[in-house]
């Protein structure tokens, strides 16, 4: 009786099992077939289905903090000037600007017939409304920082306006990417009105978010009727999601995600625009010496990290400074540290710490490929005596004890740009500057970046960021890692995806093909 | 009426125990709601004024004690990221975890009964060892990895559904309850198998009793003793398991919404609590444990009901 009990177990485990290969062997029989040729002709019109890993934060363009909420909304609201696909700021709301000699006066011309979804006419009013929204500072601080060297926005006239600076700054073009709201419009987080290529549609919390085709849209119009957001809590489904067809597109896939989906998609490969580093706590024991960051710096090898963690994907840096801001991009720095543990011991021994030392690396927990470089990294470590604990905790719990707190000894993260500007990379390492989580100090660093910022000449000024750049390589602020790769999962029935040099989902380039 | 006044003193009991816990908990954890809403960009004077703003800086017993007050009076408060009443963001959540967690229940009432009734009266014929395998494997299986194996031998081998294709009730309500089918039944199966199990050995118990073989000497077929005598008596100690099953079908099904993209009350309290937004946490943490302690209250008053001896 026991014996036959053990037998039908048996029958029910191979059942299972031949349950389980059948999914596992039709990928393998696909695999070889598909080439992701496409070959339809582009279509107009159609709708698409793209897979976002959380909910949008908020529906408000100025208060939405988190990069996945900043690029569904790039497709509603647009600021005066918006950033294009090669990096380059191009007029939106505006269609001219001048920039005064001394960098202190921004005079903006108003594009003619650019309208809210609401169907009004954008005024002078409701720029000068937006960006006076911005800037207030009645609650402690503005929303945008950088306004703070705002002095006043004034109405020329109804096409035209002008935003005096207190202080030279030839970059602030950068910031007026800032969205143009209607005046005085309060529903924003629940009705939002913009001048994007699509209109908010509806919104259900933790379901979706759809729009819909800008039909008046005073540039070039959107390709598909409608796009609907959708929420995929669990990370898991997102290929089965793919697969069985209840999303068409899905951003920022690992490498092993990306290899499941052979057949039915193609994948676009770019990069995050980020500056991944193992972030050294310059204040904290033995890190604030510069010797014991550069034994480090010698001890990791980025292109061992994307070979381990995503098939070699993704770009090296070696400063602060990710290669989608070309213009500002050293490449000289990224190699200044090859692999050499011989030199990284020397460097610990010289340092008093011949033994190596303990190091606690904190990484967020939900961010798989953090995690997995930390484990690299402990590896690598290894070899110069170097003995990592990794704790992963919580986001939130990082942005309060790591970002804000600085109470850690070294970190995992992407740092990203909040826009094309240089200064919105290396002003955080400015010795007193708030969001040095880093407490990197240094005179020189600081002097340069005053003189920087303070540049008229764009050529002079490049290469005075440049200084800086150096300066982060050299002193070994961080172990500078890369710009992790964004695979792109597309729908064979979509193609014209665009990647930009900042967090943007651009959905007014997709359209379907026959 | 006594029994009534007793349960609803205990259940407001344990609501402020269960409210004062979460409340707690939130207290505890890492994580401040401010800086999470304001992000890396946010500079200290900004978090500061956010947290006055919602009024975060001020003692955790004035907070609670504003929360009691509102929440008795029907105020949820507003979620601090959607920035819409409480109430209304779980209203449109509430029928879909109810749906689901009945239809979870109904598979497993209509699942293990008349199986464990089978197993029964096959005791130890082939029916029954297969019956016994299959309920091993299946109460070792977690809900959620049932789910997955559903999803792609559904989905992506029968193509009978789709994955993640969640239909909501509002725009089409047969095309709902379909999608909601193989969700509840994940949640089901291991609980439906353990019932099963439960009823089982319950009914065989029954059956070594001298009842039984009067009722059998009395010229009842096999048929009529099993369902009319041994079932009546073996049920009774299932509906308490049915009545405690129900906290554990919500809770699995917390976990079943994330796997099949579900926007009911578990993915709500989720990413609720990932994002540090209270009130949502609250209330939702609140509803499930009036839903629990009510289903345990009639689990109680229904036995009492069919069981007359016992005294509550």
């Amino acid at each position: 009786m026991k014996r036959r009990g053990t037998a039908i177990l048996l029958v029910l485990t191979v059942v299972l099992s031949v349950a389980l290969n059948g999914c596992s062997g039709d990928k393998n029989q696909t695999a070889s077939a598909t080439e992701n040729e496409l070959s339809g002709k582009p279509v107009e019109g159609g709708s698409i289905r793209v897979g976002i890993s959380q909910d949008l934060d908020s529906l408000d363009p100025h208060k939405a903090v988190a990069a996945g909420t900043k690029e569904v909304l790039f497709n509603i609201y647009e600021g005066l000037v918006k950033p294009d696909k090669d990096g380059n700021l191009v007029e939106a709301v505006a269609s001219s600007y001048e920039i005064s000699e001394d960098a202190k006066v921004y005079t903006f011309t108003l594009r003619d017939g650019v309208q809210f979804h609401n169907g009004k006419d954008v005024t002078a009013e409701d720029v000068k409304y937006s960006i006076d929204r911005c800037a207030d500072t009645s609650d402690g601080e503005p929303f945008v920082s950088a306004y703070s060297i705002i002095e006043s926005v004034n109405i020329l006239d109804e096409k035209t306006i002008e935003i005096r600076l207190t202080e030279p700054n030839t970059e602030f073009l950068a910031y007026m990417t800032t969205a143009i709201i209607p005046e005085g419009y309060e529903e924003l987080e629940t009705a939002p009105v913009g001048t994007g290529p699509f209109v908010f549609e509806s919104r259900s919390p933790q379901e979706n978010i759809v729009l819909k085709k800008n039909e008046s849209y005073w540039g070039e119009k959107a390709h598909l009727d409608e796009v609907e957001f959708k929420i995929v809590a669990d990370a898991d489904m997102v290929v089965t999601n793919l697969k069985g067809g209840s999303i068409d597109m899905y951003m920022r896939l690992t490498s092993a995600q990306a290899a499941e989906l052979t057949k039915g998609f193609h994948i676009e490969e770019g990069t995050m625009n980020l500056v991944q580093a193992l972030y050294l706590n310059n204040d904290a024991e033995p890190l604030n010496n510069e010797k014991v960051r550069q034994a480090l710096c010698y001890a990791v090898n980025p292109d061992e990290i994307m070979a381990m963690i995503a098939d070699g994907k993704g770009v090296r840096v070696g400063t602060s400074m990710y290669p989608g801001l070309k213009k500002y991009f050293d490449e000289s720095y990224t190699n200044y540290y090859e692999q050499d543990y011989e030199k990284a011991k020397e460097l610990l021994k010289e340092a008093g710490y011949p033994d190596g030392f303990d190091l606690e690396i904190t990484v967020s927990s939900a961010d798989q490929p953090h995690v997995d470089t930390a484990q690299v990294i402990a590896e690598e470590l290894k070899n110069i005596g170097v003995n990592v604990t990794i704790k992963p905790i919580e986001w939130e719990a990082w942005l309060e004890d790591v970002y804000a707190g600085r109470n850690f000894q070294s970190t995992v993260v992407g740092v990203d740009a909040s826009n094309l500007s240089a200064r919105a990379m290396l002003e955080r390492f400015v010795s007193d500057a708030e969001g040095n989580f880093i407490n990197f100090k240094d005179e020189k660093y600081d002097e340069i970046f005053k003189e920087a910022i303070s540049t008229v000449d764009e050529e002079k000024q490049t290469e005075l960021y440049k200084e800086l750049e150096g300066i982060l390589a050299e002193k070994a602020a961080n172990v500078y890692i890369q710009d992790l790769a964004n695979l792109v999962a597309v729908s064979d029935k979509y193609d014209g995806y665009e990647f930009y040099p900042l967090y943007v989902q651009d959905m007014s380039t997709i359209y379907m093909v026959e | 009426m006594k029994f009534i006044i007793k349960k609803i003193t205990g259940l407001i009991i344990a609501l402020l125990i269960v409210s004062i816990l979460a409340f707690l908990a939130f207290e505890i954890i890492p994580g401040d709601p401010a800086r999470t809403i304001l992000g890396t960009e946010a500079t200290e004077a900004k978090v500061e004024a956010l947290r006055d703003e919602m009024g975060l800086n001020r003692p955790l017993t004035v907070r609670y004690g504003e929360w009691v007050k509102n929440f008795v009076s029907g105020d949820m408060g507003t979620s601090y990221s959607y920035q819409i009443p409480v109430k209304e963001l779980i209203a449109d959540k509430i029928p879909i975890t109810v749906t689901m967690t009945v239809m979870s229940f109904l598979f497993i009432v209509l699942l293990s009964i008349p199986l464990g009734v089978l197993c029964v009266y096959y005791e130890n014929h082939m029916l029954d060892r297969i019956f016994l395998a299959l309920n091993q494997v299946l109460m070792s299986v977690p809900p959620f990895f049932i789910g997955m194996l559903l999803t792609v031998l559904f989905g992506l081998v029968f193509h009978f559904f789709t994955p993640g294709g969640y239909i909501s009730y509002t725009e089409n309500l047969a095309g709902f309850l379909g999608y909601l089918l193989l969700p509840s039944l994940a949640i089901a199966l291991p609980k439906a198998a353990m019932t099963m199990k439960m009823l089982r050995s319950s009914m065989l118990d029954q059956l070594g009793q001298d009842y039984v073989r009067t009722a059998k000497s009395r010229g009842n077929g096999p048929w009529r003793v099993l369902f009319v005598h041994v079932f009546k008596n073996g049920f009774l100690p299932v509906i308490t398991f049915l009545g405690v099953m129900i906290a554990d079908v919500i809770a699995n099904s917390i976990v079943i919404e994330q796997v099949f993209g579900i926007p009911g009350l578990g993915r709500t309290l989720i990413s609720s609590i990932s994002k540090r937004d209270y009130p949502v946490v609250e209330a939702v943490i609140v509803l499930i444990a009036i839903v629990i302690l009510v289903t345990n209250a009639v689990v109680d008053l229904l036995y009492r009901k069919l069981d007359k001896r016992i005294e509550i």
